[in-house]
């Protein structure tokens, strides 16, 4: 309870930090009470009331638990039908403008129009993205390259696939016939809601190897201190090629910033030849013959 | 509120049908999801099922159309007198800002996929031919299993059987076809909001509820700056159930409960309960519902003390 409570104080202020359609609802409702169109007052005063209900954090935090743990703050604004009724006021407000005995013409309309239309945009974002779109076009664009070049030689059924995340991330939306060592969920902890499943800890040293690897082209990671406060062990690229092959892994795609060093040490370590793959270094442990596709 | 005005409030309008549509299809694919969770059918046999309800529907539907529009005197009007001078202006820019809205859903480029991973289940169900058999993340079996309540929720079957029956791949499926088919369900749902709030009939009902048309558009694209955020639902994350919820069921809820039409509120309780991960059924239409007739009944003893006094 002291958590959802410290989530329904702080939720509030986060939910603002980007833009202000929740302030602008205020004034919206504030108008619509006080310029006296209260026609609508059942939407008023529901509206009016739910968004008490969401600021407050004792009764957003009992709406909180209502919408079960799953979801967080932000989530109890459905509640509040914010886009209705901002547009019910904002209508209300220009036809106010133009009715009062004779219909003002579109030019005496123009400054309520362009107040509206500079609230509006002062409302939104003003341009922030959310997330970086191009990045990820650029990354989802050649990790389906890859991935294309790998499930055209060998059977996407047939693999067991290790690789940076980069690739990683796109792997099983792009083949969903292709198996990973682990998900994306070890890094976008909100997918972990969806299943009870969780890691072993070799999996996880496994993404932590395979991550600064390919940010530095290292080939052994020494021991750092761990989320849980524990101290991890030096991970070696000969100890993670091992848990690899111990966790099923039969494809190894490495980053091309891995100097030649670091490639013969996979090499030795899998007992294979390695490959270039654009700009990557595949290992394939398995009979090439057996796994070639002939379609 | 005029005589004209109560009877226009009175009909159904034709959105209220469309999304009545939309719900039943929730319903129909929770039914062969649920045969495919509880008697482990493939997915193959799932998707039929789903098919052959979905037919069988479509014909009941349309005959039950047809026949209301020639029994019903309430049914909506099918000829509506034309727009002109300000409204069809109104109309114009509305339809400019969707458009705007169209071209950002089918570039593609803008989904937001954090924290969910619909395409990869849809994926698995497809690859795998069955309902949750594999980890949609990393296509192997689960170790320790899914929520059960997650489990039942029939979306990422809804999707699947779509891609089986036009064969288009899941991701134009999930982050294309259905995104637009909800932007257009959610300005369904918002005509209806328009008709409730000013249901003036002639020229001036007409212009304020193109401004209000007008005006939702443009909070939708303003609105697209972060979750929880209905615009940005909309045109980001259009696949979500959550999303339906709040852009599609809600409004039309919303409306439902302007003009007390309490009985249909039913579809939209349990099409949440369908899609969204809910308090034992419990969600967020049954509580707006409930606030909606919470707020009415003190609005009506407020006023009615208030009488009194006078």
């Amino acid at each position: 309870m002291t958590e959802l409570l410290h989530n329904a104080w702080s939720g509030w202020t986060s939910y603002n930090i980007h833009g202000k359609l929740p302030a602008l609802l205020l004034a919206v409702l504030l108008y619509l009470w006080y310029c006296g169109k209260k026609r609508e007052e059942v939407l008023l005063a529901y509206t009016s009331l739910m968004a008490v209900c969401c600021i407050f954090p004792v009764t957003a935090a009992f709406l909180m638990l209502y919408q079960t743990k799953f979801y967080n703050y932000e989530w109890i604004w459905s509640l509040v039908p914010l886009t209705a009724v901002t547009a019910y006021g904002i209508t209300v407000f220009m036809a106010q403008d133009q009715t009062g005995g004779r219909e003002k013409s579109w030019r005496n309309r123009i400054p309520a129009i362009l107040f509206a239309a500079v609230i509006l945009v002062f409302s939104g974002s003003l341009g922030r993205q959310v997330w970086d779109r191009r990045e990820e076009k650029s990354q989802r664009e050649q990790a389906y390259e890859v991935l294309e070049e790998l499930t055209e030689k060998y059977s996407p059924g047939d693999l067991c696939l290790w690789a940076p995340r980069e690739i990683m991330e796109f792997a099983r939306e792009a083949e969903p016939a292709l198996r990973l060592s682990y998900g994306r969920n070890i890094w976008d902890a909100y997918l972990n809601a969806y299943a009870y499943d969780t890691y072993e800890e070799d999996v996880m040293a496994m993404e932590r190897w395979m991550s600064y690897n390919s940010g530095t082209g290292e080939a052994d990671l020494e021991a750092q201190s761990l989320e849980n406060g524990k101290m991890g062990e030096r991970l070696t690229l000969e100890n993670c090629a091992e848990k690899a092959l111990a966790a099923g892994v039969n494809c190894v795609l490495l980053s091309g910033k891995n100097g030649a060093g670091a490639v013969a040490r996979m090499e030795k370590a899998l007992g294979v030849k390695a490959q270039p793959i654009q700009n990557y270094i595949l290992f394939f442990v398995g009979e090439e013959e057996s796994y070639g596709r002939t379609d | 509120m005029g005589q004209g005005e109560v009877a226009y409030l009175k009909k159904s309008f034709m959105g209220d049908y469309l999304i009545m549509g939309g719900t039943v299809v929730t319903g129909l694919a929770e039914a062969a999801h649920l045969g495919a969770v509880l008697l482990d059918w493939p997915f193959q046999r799932c998707a039929l099922v789903f098919g052959i309800l979905l037919t069988v529907a479509a014909v009941l539907g349309t005959g039950l159309f047809f026949f209301l529009r020639k029994k019903r005197k309430d049914f909506p009007e099918s000829h509506r007198p034309a727009v002109k001078g300000t409204e069809k202006f109104l109309y114009f820019t509305f339809a400019a800002v969707v458009s705007s809205q169209l071209i950002f859903i089918c570039m593609g480029n803008n989904m937001y996929r954090g924290g969910d991973m619909t395409v990869e289940t849809v994926g698995s169900f497809l690859a795998a031919d069955g309902v949750y058999r594999v980890n949609p993340l990393t296509g192997a079996s689960y170790t320790a299993g899914i929520p059960s309540r997650l489990k039942i929720l029939c979306l990422p079957t809804l999707y699947a059987s779509l891609c089986k029956i036009t064969g288009l791949p899941a991701s134009v499926i999930v982050w294309r076809v259905i995104p637009l088919v909800m932007l257009f369900l959610c300005y369904t749902a918002f005509f209806c909001v328009a008709g409730c709030l000013f249901p003036e009939q002639g020229r001036e009902g007409g212009i304020k509820r193109a401004g209000f048309m007008l005006a939702a558009a443009l909070l939708l694209w303003t609105g697209a700056y972060g979750q929880g955020m209905e615009g940005f639902q909309l045109l980001c994350c259009g696949w979500q159930g959550i999303t339906i919820r709040n852009c599609v069921l809600l409004p039309w809820l919303l409306s439902l409960c302007l003009r007390k039409k309490w009985i249909y509120a039913i579809f939209c309780v349990l099409a949440e309960a369908c899609m969204v991960w809910t308090l034992y059924g419990c969600g967020i239409c049954l509580l707006f519902a409930a606030g909606m007739a919470g707020a009415g009944a003190i609005c009506r003893a407020w006023s009615k003390k208030g009488r009194t006094r006078a």
